[in-house]
């Protein structure tokens, strides 16, 4: 077999990586450790912080704080305007109305905040791993149109990752769960995650996973339960300090923190106590919440998965009674009412067997070994979510490839000028469902060059449509008269050009060095902590071992060491560390003797 | 520019809408379909003294053919009926700048007003034999 | 008259075995560089007929798109690379065309007169105005919007509807199959029903997109 490809999960709340061992496909992490790597990130003067260690500076540091990049991938300013003013990071306006998230004084793209999380995914996976990964197959959700697949495969890219493939997350879920059983029929896939909702009908049949249709809202998740309770919350500490403003940043996250806790604690009691603490503003409100209360909160929005969960039976034809199996996806799958309404509509309980959080980055490992070479017995068939087509007629949208169409796939259109010798046609492309243009997402611009001059309306230009497996879209012409094939420049609207993207990568690379330095540092501070707790520990040891001079030098060496913690040379620091390591070896074996000696005398065998 | 203005305009508040009663009299009806997609289009004229004096049109179509329409009949309010037979599809194309792309809604406005047309004159030679 | 087996028997340019599918060769396992797009029915090796065998076309679909899908062509050549792309999307385009019967009926039609059109726009006297009707009156019932089983009965009505024009077209497609009518004649009558099928299917469509919003 060649080169390991991981699977990653790029959560809009977490992320996580898995890939498949000999003893089969597991997510990777430590014994011991949740492998869970939160999608949090925050800019500090010691660079970033990616991941759990990120939790506290949402409360800490909420402007130089970002979650939910996901989100932002892919969309313009305009899409965005409701969910900038939730969040407490500054977005600004950038070139061809892209989004940049402004922390301190640079601006970063949302692909290269994924592309940090990412690379936080990565090293980890290869701390733990112990050997250098570069492939990856990545999840988005079934319902990420050509703009928000291709964002995702960039952050890719900036992480230094090779993205060999983009899997739906629903597709992802029946894999793991399809390979695990052997089952024939459909599957339904309901996937209700931090920021997005989707649902997915799979055929399942012997080699075949085919996807016959999917429906979703990118806009409907966990994170929507959180604001709805914590504006709920809010109004009851209103209610006891009215003059309080409550809309800082802080407070905004105080709350959501709050608010996600209590829903956590619903899903698995029928009422929770909460505690609402803001020492700045002397606020301390105590209360109790039911799941009564939090369910008539959530209900419009399950009603709104529901009516997507009709309309893909409905797309591929199918009856409630027909559905073979429903697997849960996603963490706010855990909340007890989005179980009991899906077990509602489908008529049958939900298979739980692999915990949701985990299910997707199992499904991408298999896909992943898989696309390694490693075996070869199912192949996945997934669909354009979105019907994919260019402007006609005055701005109104003309679908080219439909809806739930399988991928690869293609098609052509033909075109023709309206001038005589004109030699170039400009064609608008759009992504969606809505009848004009303006509703649907408009993903570039294709300017044809090189048409041979003739008579007006006499040239045919045939421009073809390619989607390939991941969803993305290429565009080729030819002139059928002349045979001669028109010049393509596609100008993305949403997405980054391919200059823009090695451009990031060009000043990564110049940063490179000095974030593995860094990173070096932040670890090895880290290891100090621990060496010096140790040797406290076993000091009273270290005064029956260890001559007078021996200890002394110990003192001497654990000064120099502290001292270059301070510092910002982490060879040095090593040097230094390893010098107090050799010192401290004679401590260290006795303190090992003593322990194994305690355990020899507590077991009763010794006797 | 991207789209036309003026396109979406008669798209979101088409104008004319409706049907003449039956009751009335020198009315002209052109029913035509899209065969590529199975749209249809009514479109009705009322004429005085070979003027056409108003227009209304029922289309179930997409939003080209709902633009195309009400476009039509905007322009077909006091033109005579010769002048309204000069009426292409080209120039409903031309009017809303629209890019030169899959044209058969606005030829389907033009077959409507032809068919009007023709429906008013075979009425109008019925009546006066 | 109507072929019962595929047209051409395709060889491998690799091993020179005569192939089931022009796509790919099962007894080199060789993927097959071409040009241009296979005809549909011999791209499954099933005969050019509308009755088709729906559970043969899914499972010879199934064996070529696991031998074809990009996912198995990671590590190849770039020629070999693209070839999968290409083949994978005229196969399930292929897949897709010949699955539902109107669409098959139109790929058949188009065969068997050789690109030669008949007039789409021609439809049965009466029918224009009986589908305005139907429109106007399906709008009155989604306006109505609390009115959901008058809606599902109109639907049911319109499916029915569709389902004989497909048992006509059959019937049409098997008389010139047995040879016993007029080519010319018979092909024009499936023709007329085609354009019929697509008012139809658009009043479909509505209702389902209505449902969506």
């Amino acid at each position: 077999m060649t080169e390991a490809i991981i699977g990653i999960d790029l959560g809009t709340t977490n992320s996580l990586a898995a890939m498949v061992f000999e003893e089969g496909p597991e997510v990777i992490g430590r014994a011991g450790e949740s492998p869970i790597i939160p999608s949090v990130l925050s800019k500090t003067s010691n660079g970033w912080i990616v991941g759990r260690e990120a939790l506290p500076y949402r409360t800490s540091a909420p402007s130089q704080t970002v979650y939910s990049v996901k989100r932002l991938m892919g969309r313009d300013i305009e899409e965005l305007e409701e969910e900038i003013q939730e969040l407490p990071y500054q977005i600004v306006a950038a070139q061809r109305k892209l989004v940049k998230i402004r922390l301190g004084d640079h601006e970063y793209t949302p692909q290269e905040l994924s592309a940090e999380i990412l690379k936080k995914v990565k090293t980890e996976s290869e701390s733990i791993l112990g050997y250098p990964i570069n492939k990856a197959v990545i999840t988005v959700p079934a319902y990420f149109d050509d703009a928000q697949r291709q964002a995702t495969r960039d952050a890719g890219k900036i992480a230094g990752l090779d993205v060999v493939r983009i899997i739906n997350e629903p597709t992802a879920a029946a894999i793991a769960y399809g390979l695990d059983e052997k089952k024939e029929g459909y599957v339904a896939v309901y996937d209700l995650g931090g920021g997005t909702f989707d649902i997915s009908i799979l055929r399942l049949s012997g080699k075949v996973f085919k996807v016959v249709a999917t429906c979703g809202n990118t806009h409907l998740g966990g994170d929507d339960f959180d604001r709805a309770l914590s504006i709920v919350l809010k109004e009851k500490v209103k209610q006891k300090y009215a003059r309080a403003d409550l809309n800082d940043p802080i407070s905004q996250q105080i709350f959501k923190q709050v608010a996600e806790n209590l829903k956590i604690q619903l899903s698995s009691s029928l009422e929770a106590d909460y505690q609402i603490e803001i020492p700045e503003k002397s606020i301390s409100y105590q209360g109790t919440f039911s799941t009564g209360e939090f369910d008539s909160l959530i209900k419009e929005s399950l009603d709104q998965t529901l009516s997507s969960c009709q309309q893909a039976l409905e797309d591929c034809h199918l009856d409630v009674s027909e559905i073979d199996e429903v697997v849960l996806v996603g963490g706010s799958t855990r909340i007890p009412s989005v179980r009991q309404y899906v077990e509602r509509f489908f008529q049958r309980k939900p298979n739980v067997a692999i915990d949701p959080y985990k299910v997707v980055a199992i499904g991408a490992g298999i896909q992943g070994h898989l696309l390694a070479g490693g075996r070869r017995d199912f192949v996945l068939l997934d669909v354009i979510p979105l019907a994919l087509g260019i402007e006609t007629l005055g701005g109104t949208f003309s679908k080219i490839i439909t809806q739930n169409t399988t991928i690869p796939t293609e098609a052509s259109e033909l075109f023709t000028t309206h001038v005589d010798n004109q030699t170039g046609i400009e064609i608008n492309l759009f992504q969606g469902e809505r009848e004009l243009v303006k509703d649907c997402r408009k993903l570039g611009q294709f300017k044809l060059r090189g048409i041979p001059p003739m008579q007006a309306g006499l040239p045919l230009v045939e421009v073809t449509l390619h989607v390939d497996a991941n969803g993305i879209l290429t565009v080729s012409a030819l002139e059928k008269r002349s045979g001669q094939k028109a010049s393509i420049e596609v100008v993305p609207f949403h997405g980054l050009t391919q200059y823009e993207i090695e451009q990031i990568m060009d000043d990564s690379y110049e940063h490179a060095l000095e974030d593995f330095n860094e990173r070096q540092l932040i670890e090895f501070r880290n290891t100090v902590e621990g060496v010096f707790q140790g040797i406290e520990k076993n000091w009273s040891t270290a005064e029956n071992v260890l001559s007078d001079s021996q200890r002394e030098a110990i003192r001497r060496q654990m000064k120099v060491v502290e001292e270059y913690s301070k510092g910002t040379d982490a060879q040095s620091l090593k040097e230094q560390m390893d010098i107090l390591g050799d010192l401290t070896r004679p401590l260290a074996d006795a303190a090992i003797g003593n322990a194994v000696l305690s355990e020899l005398q507590k077991s009763p065998a010794s006797s | 520019m991207a789209y036309s203005d003026k396109v979406v305009d008669h798209y979101n508040a088409p104008r004319n809408v409706g049907s003449f009663g039956k009751e009335e009299e020198n009315i002209g009806t052109g029913l035509v379909g899209a065969p590529e997609c199975g749209d249809v289009m009514k479109l009705q004229i009322k004429v005085e003294n070979e003027q056409i004096v108003d227009a209304k049109f029922k289309t179930f179509g997409c939003g080209s053919a709902i633009a195309s329409s009400s476009l039509a009949t905007e322009w077909l309010k006091g033109k005579s009926i010769d002048e309204a037979l000069t009426i292409k599809n080209t120039d409903i194309v031309e009017e809303l700048s629209l890019p030169p792309v899959k044209i058969h809604c606005s030829v389907l406005a033009e077959d409507a007003i032809r068919s009007a047309i023709k429906n008013y004159q075979d009425r109008s030679k019925g009546t006066s034999e | 008259m109507i072929s019962k087996q595929p047209a051409s028997h395709p060889v491998c340019v690799g091993c020179q075995v005569t192939m089931a599918s022009p796509l790919f060769c099962f007894s080199c396992n060789s993927i097959q560089r071409l040009n241009a797009q296979p005809n549909f029915f011999e791209m499954f090796s099933l005969p050019y007929t509308y009755e088709l065998d729906l559970k043969q076309l899914e499972e010879r679909y199934e064996q070529l798109v696991i031998e074809l899908h990009p996912d198995f062509y990671a590590h190849s050549t770039g020629i070999d690379k693209r070839q999968s792309q290409e083949s994978s999307a005229w196969l399930n385009q292929a897949y897709t065309a010949l699955k539902e019967p109107l669409s098959r009926a139109e790929y058949l039609l188009e065969l068997l007169t050789h690109g030669k059109k008949f007039d789409q726009r021609r439809l049965p006297d009466g029918f224009l105005e009986e589908v305005f009707v139907l429109q106007e009156s399906l709008e009155d019932l989604l306006e109505d919007a609390g009115d959901a089983a008058s809606v599902e009965r109109f639907r049911l009505d319109i499916v029915q509807r569709l389902e004989q024009l497909q048992t006509q077209i059959s019937e049409q497609f098997s008389q010139i199959e047995q040879d016993t009518a007029d080519w010319d004649e018979s092909l024009e009558a499936i023709q007329l029903n085609l354009n019929v099928g697509r008012y139809l299917q658009r009043l479909l469509d509505r209702i389902s997109r209505s449902q969506q919003t």
